[in-house]
């Protein structure tokens, strides 16, 4: 028994039921059992959509195993599918996309599912929510990475069918004809192949995957001259996106055109990466995902050489880079890379290098949303909001339908004050577009920059409730939380935030921080430790570290921090900052000479780099240097949360020089600052109020007003509050103790 | 036909009141009418049914979905659609096959999701037979002969067809809360469920559903995720979940 060959079985994956002649009778099988079935069932079950294969010669094993096999691959496809689906709810979303990433873990299963879903283009409600399913689907690794391809994939799919249908109307065909060509190619995984041939420009592999299928089937006359004229259809529409996308060199990345082919890297760092002067013809031939993978490694190298401050090597392997993607013709891909490489320039502070590098990307991509998005990102980072705002609302004439633009628009106008403008920009977006979270959060930070602590505390719960499953917006809720000193509630919502996105080290961050801001400064370290055990050189991580310890005193500790995260990344500038202050608190008569001009000050770390001076000269007892200094930069600052702070530094000088002016100064927009700036703002201005003999003013504030549990807060509130009381405190001297230095770096 | 059906009906009914269930008969009758037509399939299919009306799947799905391979007629088999022969001629091939239940549920061994059709889409293209088709032309008999006449009732009398068959099994003790047991007996294994076969003209779609009951505590991952997922589209299309 389980040996004899059967001739004639049925097997259904959809169905999860196998049919099978054996003795003159019908049986069917399942996974729990083998019943005889009349065979007029078995004619009506076959025949009625449960999509049965036809398999001969297999033993009862044999059968198992191929239901088995085809009922996990038909679970996958319909798993996917459904956590597709607009009518599931978000809650049903995560059941099936938890279900079809345990299903898509097998290689063959996801090929199957991406045969039949690159077989079609998405509905375009699909696409439009692509942001919120992936936010779902982030969670789950390989559902996460099929319907990435999916929707990277959809404007070429298009094409594709846009073709097919092409030659359909061209040859005649009937819809029954058509219907069962098409589901015969589908299910050789033939529209997928052409796709991939498409998108990798390759017309080898498009004549070689139509001649294989001409070959293969057995087609009527009329069917052969559809595929023949949907071969010629999509060999033109190659050629012509070819000769329109003919590359142009970009002003900083030239060709070289001496070079050799297989010249061995000459990164120091990096022997293992090989030069790409131009694309050899087998690295043309490389696959999709061969080049894909070739592409991530040179990009991280990239990436790497923009921390280290290897900028002319930086330069060159872009260039290498940029070869060999237009060597493939893989123009769009090419657009990709320069666009995800101006981000880490961004982090890098590299904004000139940033420049070039999206410039280059809307020469290749003149039609390309995300190049023309990221070049008004650029101007944003830049502080060149002027320029900035024109360059959105240019991409927003071209593509009014989509989001970034709107929300970059927003956030400009945020930045430049025009509050009630970028919050109706935003509910517009929120009303157009009402699965995507980014609008909504970024209302927030509308109200937030305002100075609307509460109500963006109350917006952020409404959102959480909206997105219950974006760790974003989770984050977002946590971080308002924290910004009006609810530490413990904020600390629940960063859990959830990282429960939801494991893979996000920013949560991390901000949950320490907010910790420690709580006054649990051990705790936080603790909580960072237990990532480093795993992760010991996140750079993050360790730049945490090395700020909470600065924060409570330890100097040496943070210092060698900072430092060794500069050995291997000489141009992470929050560590560049992070040392700059500790040498503040150390040595400020030497911090005080590395003078920072406000002139050449560009992103919001350029002028924190210029705050940490001023605080260095005040530090140094040079408080009028600071005072000039910060005076002649104030009306050239672009960003509004930086003058804030300035604001707050110059207060601190102006009382270290003894003017009465101080306390005004303090004074200034403090009711909109956040809490833990607000706290420290006040903490100077009871300072000043000492210093200006009004103790019973300094008692209120301190008492009444400074109720954070943040340590370091706190013991600079006690040494306060013992000088209002007249006790002996080295106060009258205005001198600044060295935690009220730590505070005026931090806030 | 009909007369031959008036006849079973009357008789049956005559029987019952002879023993003292005259009542109990007049509420089978009663029942009878109230009765719907159910279609049982397994989860995995009803995810197909039900998927294939809205949205994503009506437009999409049906796209991608791999090839539908007809199945090849055995050459051996000598009595395929026999069955369906015998019952409808030569429309037996537009047949759909339903159960007659009073509480929409249908018989489990096809499957643990009953989809209960609604009376109006079913009302003037439906006949019910005695019995499970299969079992009732095997049991007498009939391949290729003419069914006795009686057994096959219109959509609105098979209230006299229910009468006719089950009748004979009341007592005066017979509660109204047995009939539902009476109509169709759950069973084990298929060849002892036994039940009252709709015969529906033509196909139907979820437009046709009026409710559907399926298991409300499903223990595989994966059947809760699909559970989930139908009870959402059936939201989506207005109809009703039932749990069992």
């Amino acid at each position: 028994m389980g040996w004899e060959m059967i001739e004639t079985v049925f097997v259904s994956g959809k169905d999860a039921l196998a049919y099978f002649y054996e003795d003159e009778k019908w049986y069917s099988l399942s996974a729990e059992e083998t019943i005889p079935v009349s065979a007029s069932e078995v004619r009506r079950l076959v025949n009625g959509g449960g999509e049965y294969y036809l398999l001969r010669g297999l033993s009862k094993r044999e059968i198992s195993d191929a239901l088995v096999k085809e009922k996990r691959r038909a679970d996958a496809l319909f798993l996917t599918l459904a956590v597709l689906d607009e009518q599931a709810s978000i809650s049903t979303r995560v059941l099936l996309a938890q279900q079809a990433d345990d299903l898509l873990l097998e290689s063959s299963n996801r090929d199957f599912v991406l045969k039949r879903i690159l077989s079609w283009p998405l509905p375009t409600n699909v696409t439009a929510a692509r942001h919120s399913l992936m936010q779902i689907a982030n969670t789950f690794n390989h559902v996460a990475m099929v319907l990435k391809e999916v929707f990277n994939f959809q404007p070429d799919l298009h094409e594709v069918i846009a073709r097919w249908r092409e030659s359909a109307e061209e040859v005649g065909i009937s819809q029954a004809g058509l219907s069962s060509l098409r589901s015969e190619l589908v299910d050789a995984g033939f529209f997928r192949a052409v796709l991939m041939a498409t998108v990798e420009r390759n017309l080898h592999d498009l004549n070689s995957i139509i001649v294989t299928n001409l070959l293969g089937g057995n087609w009527s006359p009329q069917e052969r001259a559809l595929l023949l004229d949907f071969q010629r259809r999509i060999q033109s529409s190659m050629k012509r996106t070819r000769e329109y996308e003919k590359p142009k060199p970009g002003r900083l990345f030239k060709r070289s055109p001496g070079a050799d082919q297989n010249k061995p890297s000459e990164d120091p760092f990096r022997p293992d990466l090989p030069s790409n002067e131009c694309a050899s013809p087998q690295e043309a031939r490389l696959n999709a995902f061969e080049a894909k993978q070739r592409v991530d490694k040179q990009i991280n190298c990239i990436k790497e050489m923009l921390f280290r401050d290897r900028l002319p090597l930086a330069e060159k392997y872009v260039t290498d880079l940029m070869r060999f993607q237009l060597g493939r013709d893989d123009q769009e891909y090419a657009v990709m890379s320069l666009c995800n490489l101006t981000a880490s320039a961004l982090d890098a502070n590299r904004l000139g290098f940033a420049d070039e590098l999206i410039k280059y990307a809307m020469e290749l991509g003149p039609n390309d949303i995300v190049a023309f998005t990221a070049r008004a990102e650029v101007l944003r980072r830049r502080g060149k909001f002027a320029a900035a705002l024109a360059a959105f609302e240019e991409v927003i004439s071209r593509f009014p339908a989509r989001t970034y633009p709107l929300n970059g628009k927003a956030n400009v106008l945020k930045e430049i004050g025009h509050f009630e403008q970028a919050a109706q920009l935003l509910r517009r977006v929120q009303s157009d577009f009402p699965e995507d979270s980014v609008a909504f959060n970024e209302e927030v930070g509308v109200l937030r920059s305002q100075g609307r602590h509460k109500a963006a505390l109350q917006l952020a719960v409404a959102n959480a409730r909206r997105f219950p499953l974006d760790p974003v917006t989770r984050s977002v809720l946590a971080g308002s939380l924290s910004r009006v000193g609810r530490y413990a509630e904020a600390s629940r919502h960063y859990q959830q935030a990282l429960a939801l996105d494991r893979t996000e080290v920013r949560f991390i961050v901000v949950a320490a921080l907010n910790t420690h801001s709580a006054g649990a400064s051990e705790r936080a370290l603790r909580y960072l430790e237990e990532f480093l055990k795993t992760s010991p050189t996140e750079v993050p991580l360790l730049q945490a570290k090395a700020q909470i310890l600065r924060s409570i005193g330890q100097f040496s500790a943070a210092k060698g921090i900072y430092e060794s995260i500069l050995r291997g990344f000489p141009r992470f500038i929050p560590a560049v900052l992070g040392l700059r202050a500790v040498a503040v608190l150390e040595d400020p008569i030497v911090a005080a000479e590395n003078k920072v001009t406000h002139d050449q000050l560009e992103s919001e770390l350029d002028w924190t780099g210029f705050r940490t001076y001023a605080v260095a000269l005040v530090a140094a007892d040079r408080p009028r240097e600071a005072i000039q200094a910060i005076e002649a930069a104030l009306p050239q600052c672009p960003w509004l949360g930086q003058r804030d702070r300035l604001k707050t530094t110059l207060g601190i000088a102006q009382m270290k020089n003894n003017e009465p002016t101080c306390i005004q100064t303090l004074q200034t927009n403090l009711e909109s600052l956040e809490d833990r700036q607000r706290q420290a703002r006040l903490l100077f201005l009871s300072h000043a109020q000492i210093e200006q003999n009004r103790q019973s003013i300094a008692r209120v504030l301190l008492s009444r007003m400074v109720t954070t549990s943040d340590r370091g807060i706190q013991s600079i509130k006690e040494h306060l509050l013992r000088a209002s009381a007249g006790k002996n405190t080295g106060i009258g001297k205005v001198d600044l103790s060295s935690g009220e230095l730590e505070l005026a770096l931090a806030a | 036909m009909k007369d031959a059906l008036d006849r079973r009906y009357r008789e049956a009914t005559e029987r019952a009141a002879a023993k003292g269930a005259g009542a109990q008969a007049a509420e089978l009758d009663s029942a009878g009418s109230s009765t719907s037509a159910v279609v049982c399939m397994s989860l995995s299919r009803a995810k197909e049914f039900i998927g294939n009306e809205t949205t994503l799947y009506s437009t999409y799905q049906l796209q991608v979905r791999s090839s539908v391979r007809q199945a090849s007629e055995p050459a051996d088999d000598r009595m395929r659609l026999s069955v369906d022969s015998t019952v409808h001629g030569t429309y037996g091939e537009m047949i759909r096959y339903a159960a007659l239940s009073i509480d929409g549920l249908g018989p489990a061994s096809y499957g643990e999701v009953s989809l209960k059709l609604r009376d109006i889409a079913v009302a003037s293209r439906a006949t019910v037979l005695e019995q499970n088709s299969w079992s009732f032309v095997q049991s007498r008999d009939l391949f290729g002969k003419e069914l006795p006449p009686g057994y096959l009732a219109t959509w609105g009398e098979r209230n006299k067809l229910v009468c006719a068959k089950l009748a004979d099994l009341l007592t005066p003790k017979t509660s109204s809360s047995e009939f539902a047991t009476l109509i169709l007996t759950q069973a084990t294994s298929r060849s002892e469920e036994e039940f009252l076969e709709v015969h529906v003209y033509g196909a139907f779609n979820m437009d046709s559903v009026e409710s559907v009951s399926g298991p409300s505590n499903p223990t595989k991952q994966l059947d809760i995720a699909l559970v989930a997922w139908l009870k959402d589209k059936l939201d989506a299309l207005g109809k009703t979940w039932v749990g069992k």
